[in-house]
């Protein structure tokens, strides 16, 4: 398992369409991705439990990929949530 | 793909499939059927056949719809009866997003399933609590 912790960037938080953002990118990889805010773990191919989160701009949530490809998935979920599309 | 068919009483089903689509983007075989109850019945179930046939990919049609028991949902549920289609009532935004996003692989029965859950665990009852 592989982990990184990452700035939200985007001004309105994991809000409804970034969240949906994220959910489509973590669909694209086998491996189990997880995000964790303030006490609180989602399975980042839920975008009710994203949106569960309720993780603002300026916060900073973990991100854990467990399985294929898992460095790779890290990668690419980081940098969206890292961007100000995330 | 499962094909997605959203209905409910007046224009509802139109405007959950256009709010959905604003959160996730646009979206294929994903389509809401308005019901005019002034409408007859066979002219309306006209209407869901043609829209089941404009998203079926033949990996079978989901129909969302709002009530139990309403006009709806009973032309939905009439037919689902021998064909390759399921029903689930009590359709909302939580359900909508969830299975648009996440259909792609999924079979009929699993989709189906995964509305049911998705619909209810979007249902919260909140309060924001102040800090001291």
């Amino acid at each position: 398992m592989v982990h990184s912790k990452v700035v939200i960037k985007n001004s309105v938080g994991l809000h409804a369409r970034p969240a949906a953002n994220l959910v489509k990118e973590a669909l694209r990889h086998q491996c189990i991705i997880h995000v964790e805010f303030a006490g609180k773990k989602a399975d980042a191919k839920s975008i009710l439990q994203v949106l569960s989160l309720g993780a603002g701009c300026g916060q900073e949530v973990a991100v854990f990929a467990n399985g294929p490809e898992e460095e790779e998935a890290l990668a690419k979920v980081v940098a969206l949530i890292g961007s100000e599309e995330g | 793909m499962v094909g997605i068919v959203v209905l409910a009483h007046g224009t509802a089903a139109e405007g959950l499939v256009e709010t959905t689509e604003l959160i996730v983007g646009a979206q294929t075989d994903f389509i809401g059927v308005p019901f005019d109850v002034n409408t007859d019945v066979a002219d309306y179930r006209d209407l869901v056949v043609s829209a089941a046939s404009k998203v079926d990919g033949g990996q079978g049609i989901l129909f969302l719809v709002d009530l139990q028991g309403g006009t709806p949902g009973n032309v939905a549920l009439f037919l689902s009866a021998g064909s390759r289609a399921k029903v689930v009532t009590g359709v909302n935004i939580p359900m909508l997003i969830t299975v648009v996003l996440s259909r792609a692989g999924l079979s009929l029965e699993e989709l189906a399933s995964m509305a049911h859950d998705a619909g209810i665990e979007g249902i919260q009852n909140l309060k924001l609590e102040m800090e001291e």
